[in-house]
């Protein structure tokens, strides 16, 4: 008598529990900037996938041969400058943030001391209205002049595109290919192009408790 | 009665209480948004709404919840705020892919409303329609072609999924409005060649689904985009077709070429369907209550008046872009019998239960302890049963019931633009919308406007 009571009791706790619970505990770990801990978590674009690209990118970028034929061109040791003209997205993807994307190119680019690197596009006008309000409010000595700007010898573009398939239901692939395009503002000729891909497959069950 | 039989009831009491669907609530609590719905106050109904969330929309309701929050943040003129809510919705609504087992063994022994709510296919693909807006609103071009490719790979997915299947289950197996916003947007980002086929495909839908299916014929503009296009990605010859096929259909690209601006009024009007629950309840011989519970779905009255877009002195009369109320109606009716036959399994199945555990009690009746309690479970699992089931009458509540569309290509310069509600014949009835804009030359200049009634 008394198991079949609690039989009972157990069986209704247990939908009630189905039924009823709701909270779901949260932990924080906190890594090192570089980390893949966590890795891929919805299969979108990630802050791992903006390094790594930013990082191989901009590595084959001042490795190729452009550097060379552009100090052999200019007869002498002057780094080219580099003016980056942000990230274009031709993605479904939201996830691809093109600033924090974008400084990662800025960074790498700045890091590797082979290239100068002027305000990129959409940052300029900081400066110029700055200097506009100095050579009305700050002491003649210490303007900064107008026209003094470094004029860049290339532009940077850089482009997301990614590609999907799916089975319709939980199984599907992202791929996503970043080309960067490096060209001579002089003579508009593209002297360099660089491609990353990365391939992501995503398993999505049908099923859990 | 001894003590523990008197818990046993007790137990079955609460936990039938603790259990009750939350739908009734959601049903009433849309009824008190509506007035601020009717004066355009999407404000209050934002601010109502924040406030809702663990009150009326329970955890298993948060789909829901993030879907009618992004909607009235939306016309609310809080584009970003409303963006960031609808994402919430859509991440909610791609982990749900994965079905709960346990939700899905209660949806099947205890009530359908027990199972979280995923949202139906043409929700998500409409809640992209205002990710989309919402970015152009914010003049963020690149961020309203990723939810355009979004809204594209999600439709992809649906395309794979019904493909030789026939339609297996839903009727809904494109989304012609959103192919065509999808269109719009390439087209805006200069990806010509992927506008035009999305134009195609938007045309195909309108065709092959949404004109015998749904009753909403392919709007006339589209001919014309699909003619700008081909011009555009180069593909002359499919240019020269579309124009044998309507001999207005270079007029936009002869604007465009001009230098003229266009202006796309996006108009949400009506109410979508909303569902309420049918039950049936019957004591039987031995004291047991058999409850089954089937949603209904119930569509607003039907619209009657059209609506008409004056820009200065120009005028032209909204199309029919999407029925939201014909797909749900249409697509719920070709679900309704496998629900109805749920329901009946699930009254069975909790008849089976109670009646083997209160059989199982009793034993061979010698005890009248035993009968009591055998009878009082019978009793108590009728009651428990019957309190516990619900049909899911869950949507979203706020969308409206169809998108209408109206289109002007003027030169740049200053207008006046009015939306104006007309009857049937034509005759002014009442001013929905009105504002004041500055059109530069070559600008693309998108509207979202609501209205109820």
């Amino acid at each position: 008598m008394r198991s079949s009571l609690i039989l009972i009791a157990a069986f209704f706790m247990i939908f009630e529990t189905v039924a009823c619970s709701s909270s779901t505990p949260r932990r924080v770990t906190r890594t090192n900037p570089t980390s893949v801990e966590g890795g891929d978590l919805s299969g979108y674009w990630n802050d791992i996938d903006a390094g790594q690209v930013a990082q191989t990118l901009t590595g084959q970028l001042v490795g190729a041969g452009w550097l060379a034929e552009h100090y052999r061109a200019s007869a002498g040791d002057e780094r080219p400058v580099i003016k980056l003209m942000g990230v274009i997205k031709r993605t479904d993807d939201r996830n691809v943030n093109e600033q924090f994307f974008g400084k990662q190119i800025e960074r790498f680019l700045l890091n590797s001391g082979r290239v100068r690197v002027v305000a990129a596009a959409g940052q300029e006008g900081i400066n110029t209205r700055e200097r506009e309000r100095q050579s009305v409010h700050a002491s003649d000595e210490s303007t900064k002049t107008q026209q003094n700007e470094l004029g860049a010898d290339y532009t940077l573009q850089t482009i997301v595109n990614s590609q999907n398939e799916t089975d319709g239901g939980g199984r599907s692939v992202r791929a996503y290919l970043v080309n960067m395009e490096l060209v001579n503002v002089e003579t508009q000729e593209k002297v360099w192009i660089g491609e990353k891909a990365i391939r992501k497959v995503i398993a999505q069950s049908r099923a859990r408790w | 009665m001894k003590p523990t039989y008197a818990a046993v009831v007790i137990l079955i009491a609460f936990l039938s209480i603790g259990c009750r669907s939350q739908a009734g609530f959601i049903r009433q609590y849309r009824q008190d948004l509506r007035p601020s719905m009717v004066r355009g106050d999407w404000d209050a109904v934002a601010r109502s709404l924040k406030t809702s969330h663990g009150v009326v929309y329970k955890n298993e309701d948060r789909v829901m919840y993030w879907l009618n929050r992004g909607i009235a943040l939306h016309y609310a003129r809080k584009y970003k705020a409303s963006s960031e809510v609808l994402f919430r919705a859509e991440t909610e609504m791609q982990d749900l892919f994965t079905k709960s087992i346990s939700e899905e063994i209660g949806k099947f022994v205890l009530t359908e409303s027990i199972q979280t709510y995923t949202g139906e296919d043409y929700e998500r693909t409409i809640s992209y329609l205002y990710t989309t807006l919402n970015a152009l609103k914010q003049n963020r071009l690149q961020d309203a072609l990723v939810e355009a490719r979004r809204a594209d790979a999600f439709l992809q997915k649906m395309r794979v999924r019904f493909e030789g299947k026939d339609g297996l289950g839903t009727l809904y197996t494109q989304d012609a409005f959103i192919l065509w916003l999808i269109g719009y947007l390439l087209e805006m980002g200069g990806d010509y060649t992927d506008a035009y086929l999305a134009y195609v495909d938007a045309q195909e839908a309108y065709k092959k689904v949404y004109a015998p299916e749904f009753g909403v014929p392919m709007p006339t503009y589209l001919v014309g985009d699909l003619y700008r296009a081909a011009i555009l990605a180069g593909r002359h010859d499919e240019a020269a077709r579309w124009k044998k096929e309507n001999s207005d259909a270079e007029d936009s690209y002869k604007a465009l070429t001009a230098g003229y601006a266009e202006v796309v009024v996006i108009q949400g009007h009506g109410e979508a369907p909303f569902k309420r629950e049918q039950n049936f309840t019957t004591p039987l011989p031995d004291g047991y209550l058999l409850r089954v519970a089937i949603p209904q779905i119930v569509a607003a009255p039907e619209i009657k008046s059209g609506s008409r877009l004056l820009l200065g002195r120009s005028v032209v009369d909204f199309e029919l872009a999407e029925s939201v109320t014909a797909i749900a109606v249409k697509n719920f009716q070709k679900r309704e019998k496998g629900i109805k036959a749920r329901a009946i399994a699930r009254a069975a199945i909790k008849f089976g239960v109670t009646k083997a555990v209160s059989e199982g009690v009793k034993g061979d009746a010698s005890d009248t302890g035993r009968e009591l309690l055998g009878n009082l479970l019978n009793i108590g699992g009728g009651l428990f049963s019957a309190a516990v089931e619900g049909a899911d009458i869950r949507s979203w509540t706020l969308l409206p019931a169809e998108f209408r569309l109206a289109r002007m290509w003027v030169p740049q310069g200053k207008y006046s633009l009015q939306v104006i509600s007309v009857t049937k014949s034509g005759s002014y009835q009442s001013t929905l919308f009105r504002d004041q804009i500055e059109l530069e030359r070559g600008q693309r200049h998108v509207v979202s406007v609501r209205s109820l009634q």
